[in-house]
């Protein structure tokens, strides 16, 4: 016990004698454990990110669009007829239009929605107002518009009560889109205007069919059931045959989730190699130091020995020492990785959390190497015959 | 007080058997360059003796002193501690010998360097388990037999040689050891220093009944022995009372 403390307190004593140099030679641990931490820590930030993206979306409400076949406004009759335990049903359909306002003009996307949309979709406006039932029940020339849209087509005017032409069919702005800007996503959700879904039917596409149908269900719990009671019934609508592929799909936001965590567990896999092999890559560092260490300590050996140490209380405190030696790097790699990934994470606009897990990984590897790496030069020191190290000069 | 103990020298053969040596041999090397160092050594030392090793380099004297000290092995022979035959000891066996047993001063005093007095002196009772409370008790002690009280939190480089020696010295007494082995205690000294630490030697050899083997190559240092021993091409060729030229302080 004496031995175990004396050897951690000459090991601390050792390592704060020449701090550069341990912290040199812990340098690949330190990389190895940044690496690790910060990626793991990230990488973990984001996929909170997108969970919560896709649970914003409403994790009871699920997502039904066309494959190889189209949505009817009879499969969406038939939903509204058969289908119990819904809450609110959002058919949707877009279309690609040539939107012009005075001397400006862009390409957007035109999605026709009904007012079941604002709840599913959580939808809000920064200024203006929404759609009303009546308004979309006739088909109003009205439209919202997202933020991308209005710096394109009235650059810093405020559009609310202009007129803008959508495939030459004019519209009124009644609305502008509350920004919807997520971190990192190539959809651009601000680039697209709303308007009633008859309109767009009517006077743009020019056809009935839908490209899309939300539902969203009273209880998340029933999502799996009600899909398949949906796939059953958009199957019989369309007149598909057993055996026959569906020609729709249905999104259940429970299986995105589940399958994006199991994506971003490989992920996290893969980062955790790459940060290992930087960690081995320290651990020969530390071997390295440990060999000049017995070295330049062999005359000391040689007493220790003399005065009655046993070969293994000299491995151990070389040991100890080399453990001791990771764990100085292991523990400054935690440091800088906390503050690695605040950083990060505040620009890359991920939100930081602080993983005890990881991080207790990180030590005990660290501990781990210290023993791996220590052994050899540890061994090497036990070994010496205690007459030729008390000769050392 | 106990009760002062004779002058070991007056009557040694009356005294226990410490260390007997017989036909002791051991060579270094293979084929050619195979140096025979010991030829056959009797030996016996009593307890509470001072005896003086000395002979030309190559003599043999430190490899006895190196087998003595369990710090080597024989190759024939034998070899009696008390009622421990040492040639049939493991390696961990020898050196728990060592920790128990025997204190060990060196020509270059060998002290831990960056570490304090203490530390050094405290450090064989770390291998013996003792606890903290108890090892700073008996490094005081040892430290005050040797007059460093107040030199305790000094390290090695703010010592003099002496000094060093003294520590040294305090590191091998400090676990009450039954035999200290001196090698060339005084080699790296001044003569005053040499004889200050010789005159300590002494007196712990009278004070404490401690067995002490030395090897010396200064007649003048053997002289404080009861008996010197001269070694000659791996046989004792010699033994004198008290110093070399038989003279004793």
């Amino acid at each position: 016990m004496g031995i175990l403390i004396s050897s951690s307190l000459l090991a601390t004593r050792e390592i704060f004698r020449q701090p550069l140099r341990s912290a040199l030679t812990v340098l690949g641990i330190i990389i190895g454990v940044v690496a690790v931490i910060t990626m793991v820590t990230l990488g973990k930030g984001s996929t909170q990110n997108i969970t919560n993206e896709i649970k914003s979306l409403g994790l009871n409400t699920l997502e039904i669009y066309g494959t190889t076949g189209v949505l009817t406004p009879t499969d969406l009759d038939l939903i509204r007829e058969k289908i119990r335990r819904i809450k609110l049903i959002s058919p949707e359909s877009s279309a690609n239009a040539k939107v012009i306002a005075g001397r400006f003009n862009t390409k957007t996307n035109i999605l026709g929605i009904t007012t079941a949309f604002f709840p599913v979709s959580s939808f809000a406006v920064s200024s203006g107002r929404t759609f009303t039932e009546r308004e979309i029940y006739t088909g109003a020339p009205l439209c919202i518009i997202g933020k991308t849209v209005q710096k394109k087509l009235f650059q810093a005017n405020p559009p609310i009560g202009n007129l803008i032409r959508i495939d030459k069919f004019p519209c009124q702005v009644i609305g502008i889109q509350k920004s919807k800007k997520v971190g990192g996503g190539m959809f651009d959700a601000d680039d697209q205007i709303l308007i009633p879904l008859k309109t767009l039917q009517r006077h743009i596409s020019g056809q009935q069919n839908l490209t899309q149908i939300r539902v969203t269900v009273k209880s998340a719990r029933y999502t799996a059931e009600i899909k398949a009671e949906l796939t059953q019934l958009l199957r019989e609508s369309h007149k598909l045959k057993q055996g026959e592929q569906d020609d729709f799909y249905i999104n259940d936001p429970h299986e995105l989730i589940n399958s994006f965590s199991k994506t971003s567990q490989s992920l996290n896999l893969f980062l955790a190699t790459i940060g290992s092999i930087s960690l081995l890559v320290g651990g020969i560092g530390i071997m390295n130091i440990m060999l000049a260490s017995v070295h330049e300590r062999t005359r000391e050996i040689g007493i220790r020995l003399a005065i009655g140490a046993l070969r293994n209380e000299v491995l151990l405190q070389f040991l100890i020492e080399a453990i001791f030696l990771a764990l100085f790097g292991g523990l400054i790699g935690i440091i800088l990785a906390i503050f690695l990934s605040m950083g990060i994470g505040h620009v890359m606009a991920i939100p930081y959390q602080f993983d005890p897990k990881i991080n207790l990984i990180a030590f005990n590897f660290s501990a781990l190497i210290g023993v791996v790496f220590g052994y050899l030069p540890a061994r090497k020191a036990a070994q010496l015959d205690p007459i030729q190290a008390l000769r050392h000069e | 007080m106990t009760q002062p103990l004779p002058h070991p020298s007056s009557k040694i053969q009356d005294r226990p058997i410490l260390i007997e040596l017989k036909r002791l041999t051991k060579a270094y090397g293979q084929g050619q360059a195979r140096f025979q160092a010991l030829k056959g050594i009797d030996l016996t030392i009593y307890k509470g003796e001072f005896v003086a090793l000395m002979g030309p380099s190559g003599s043999g004297k430190s490899t006895v002193m190196n087998i003595l000290g369990c710090l080597d092995t024989l190759d024939t022979g034998s070899y009696q501690f008390r009622d421990v035959q040492v040639q049939t000891l493991s390696y961990d066996e020898r050196s728990l010998l060592r920790r128990y047993y025997f204190g060990f001063i060196f020509q270059g005093f060998n002290l831990l360097a960056r570490t304090s007095a203490r530390e050094n002196v405290e450090l064989p009772l770390l291998y013996r388990g003792i606890t903290a409370k108890q090892r700073h008790l008996a490094s005081t002690q040892a430290l005050e037999q040797v007059g460093l009280s107040k030199w305790a939190h000094h390290t090695p480089a703010e010592l003099s040689g002496g000094q060093q020696q003294r520590v040294a010295i305090a590191r091998a007494l400090v676990t009450k050891p039954q035999l200290l082995l001196a090698d060339e205690p005084t080699g790296n000294l001044d003569t005053e220093r040499s004889h200050e630490i010789m005159q300590l030697l002494v007196e712990l050899n009278r004070q404490q009944d401690l067995t002490i083997l030395m090897v010396t190559h200064e007649p003048d240092m053997a002289a404080y022995a009861h008996r010197t021993i001269r070694f000659v091409d791996g046989l004792v060729a010699a033994e004198h009372k008290g110093g070399e030229h038989g003279h004793s302080h």
